[in-house]
């Protein structure tokens, strides 16, 4: 790499940290991880920085982090946990915004991070299904089924109401279901994600 | 109503308000670049001439240490490992305390853990065990090597058959008497119901023996062994086969059988640790994951350049890529950037995540 593509390379870096760390919080919900998720997608940028530069570095690192968000979940160090129980939904008041937020962390917490990460994509950063299967690498229907699944968990935990988010219904069968990494997180869920041909 | 789930989700992900970054986000990325660097040649340079090296190392440097027995050792020389083929074991340094167990040899030896010292051929042989995966077991999330060597604490060198690498297991110096275990099994949940574990630690000076209670029962006492390269430092190494959840106790006892420091416990056996799911789920989860490689074993390798098969994987590389349809593929340097490698995770593979995560730091309050 030679000064111009370093130079360059530390410019981006600099202006893009914030905006990255922000994108990668909205997956995993937590500052450290989600900056230990920038730097390790940069530094793996850093490697095909020359290729890359004139084209969509930004594209490609946001790519990175959802697979690095998805993979990662599975680090036991970082202190993941699933949990079954959900708190108690929070009523209106003075500190019900923070409330609020907390049981929603709680309840995506409780998600696959495949599940965790399609549903943030697809309905807090509005990112239509195609592009959501660009970031992931996968199909449509794989990131329908993930959606799909990811709602219905929600709702059945009790933090969304029943006018919230799109009608529930069955994943478009028509696509083959194809796992982008074989982690599946130790729940009931992570088998039927594999096999979903239909 | 899509629009107010949104605005929800984004509340939730959205970064604290007093969130401050670093005031040069370059520096922290350079200094994983160079780790990265450091640890791809490192590894190089074990599965190729250090292999050879050390096993010269170890026929050739004199035996000061009492334990191990007398005599020359013949040291098998490692073959060069190849992708997808077990790390080839490391040959135990003179000194070490040894064993072999269902999952094939073990030993564990100590070191004064310094760094390398240009002027000293004796610190060519303290470098045979890096990485130290078990004190850095991601090399990026953890604090610096550099500090950990600078510290200047004591340390052990683990070693057993199936782990990807030796261990390097840091002393806590806060703690009366640390252990550490490690056990035989490959992968992030191991053992649901009982396993064998190399059990080692550094005793408190003074301590002959090291008593092994597990579930408030002992059931082995271990002698400690000396080791001259780091003053008055005594440690002990033993084979345990233990059930999952197990509490583990270590107590130091002098020779003439008064208690030396405090006893130290362990709550739950490596491996065994509450995680994510419960036992039966997370042995569930491992077999699908073997499943899985298998599955992806027959995946074609993504290719150098365009076009190729939608579906592909890195070896190496955890997972694979499956690209909608329609789509052009994905070339292996892509695909690299994506996929994660064992290494990065350490969750799974062939690594184990009880020897390399947690225990390797002597963090066991």
């Amino acid at each position: 790499m030679d000064a111009t593509e370093q130079e360059e390379f530390a410019e981006f870096t600099r202006g893009r940290w914030t905006a990255l760390t922000a994108f990668a919080h909205s997956l995993v919900h937590d500052v450290g991880r989600a900056e230990d998720l920038v730097q390790e997608a940069l530094v793996r940028l850093w490697k095909v920085w020359p290729k890359l530069r004139t084209e969509q570095p930004e594209a490609y690192i946001r790519r990175i982090l959802v697979n690095l968000a998805i993979s990662s979940g599975r680090r036991r160090w970082w202190g993941e946990r699933a949990t079954a129980k959900m708190p108690d939904i929070a009523v209106d008041g003075p500190g019900g915004q923070v409330e609020d937020r907390d049981i929603m962390r709680r309840a995506l917490a409780g998600l696959s991070a495949r599940q965790r990460v399609v549903v943030v994509l697809r309905y807090a950063h509005d990112l239509p299904e195609t592009e959501v299967a660009e970031l992931l690498g996968c199909s449509v229907g794989t990131v329908k089924t993930h959606a799909s699944r990811g709602l219905e968990a929600l709702r059945s935990s009790g933090v969304l109401g029943p006018d919230e988010g799109p009608p529930g219904g069955r994943p478009d069968p028509g696509e083959r279901v194809m796992a982008v990494l074989p982690r599946p997180r130790p729940q009931s869920a992570s088998r039927r994600d594999r096999g979903g041909a239909a | 109503m899509t629009d107010r789930l949104g605005g929800r989700l984004a509340d939730a992900g959205r970064l604290p308000d007093d969130y401050v970054a670093d005031a040069d986000p370059l520096v922290r990325v350079m200094a994983g670049v160079r780790r990265r660097r450091r640890r791809n040649r490192l590894r190089a340079a074990a599965a190729t001439g250090l292999a050879a090296a050390l096993a010269v190392a170890a026929l050739t440097v004199p035996r000061p240490w009492s334990g191990g027995g007398d005599g020359d050792v013949t040291v098998p020389v490692p073959a060069p490992e190849t992708p997808g083929s077990p790390r080839p074991a490391t040959p135990a340094p003179p000194g070490a305390i040894s064993g072999t167990a269902s999952f094939g040899p073990w030993w564990v030896g100590a070191s004064e853990c310094r760094e390398r010292d240009p002027g000293d051929p004796l610190s060519e042989r303290r470098l045979i065990a890096w990485p130290p995966v078990g004190a850095v077991p991601t090399g990026e999330e953890v604090p610096p090597e550099q500090d950990r060597w600078k510290a200047n604490v004591r340390c052990l060198l683990a070693h057993a058959n199936t782990s990807r690498g030796d261990i390097t297991f840091f002393e806590d110096p806060a703690l009366p008497l640390t252990f550490a275990d490690g056990t035989a099994f490959t992968g992030y949940r191991p053992t649901p119901d009982q396993g064998e574990f190399v059990l080692y630690g550094i005793a408190p000076a003074g301590a002959a023996k090291a008593e092994i209670r597990v579930d408030d029962a002992v059931v082995a006492t271990a002698d400690t062994a000396a080791a001259p390269e780091a003053a008055g430092m005594n440690f002990f190494a033993l084979l345990l086969d233990a059930p999952a959840g197990a509490s583990v106790t270590v107590q130091g006892f002098a020779a003439n059988g008064a208690p030396v420091g405090r006893a130290r416990t362990q709550d739950v056996m490596p491996g065994t640790f509450p995680g994510v799911g419960d036992p039966k789920a997370e042995a569930a989860a491992w077999a699908e994951e073997q499943e899985q490689e298998r599955q992806i074993a027959d995946v074609p390798v993504c290719p150098e350049t365009l076009p190729g098969p939608r579906t592909c994987r890195v070896p190496g590389r955890l997972g694979m890529i499956d690209r909608p349809l329609g789509s052009e593929g994905i070339t292996r340097a892509d695909a690299e950037a994506i996929l994660a490698s064992p290494d990065d995770f350490g969750a799974r593979g062939s690594r184990s995540q009880a020897i390399e995560g947690d225990h390797g730091f002597g963090r066991l309050a």
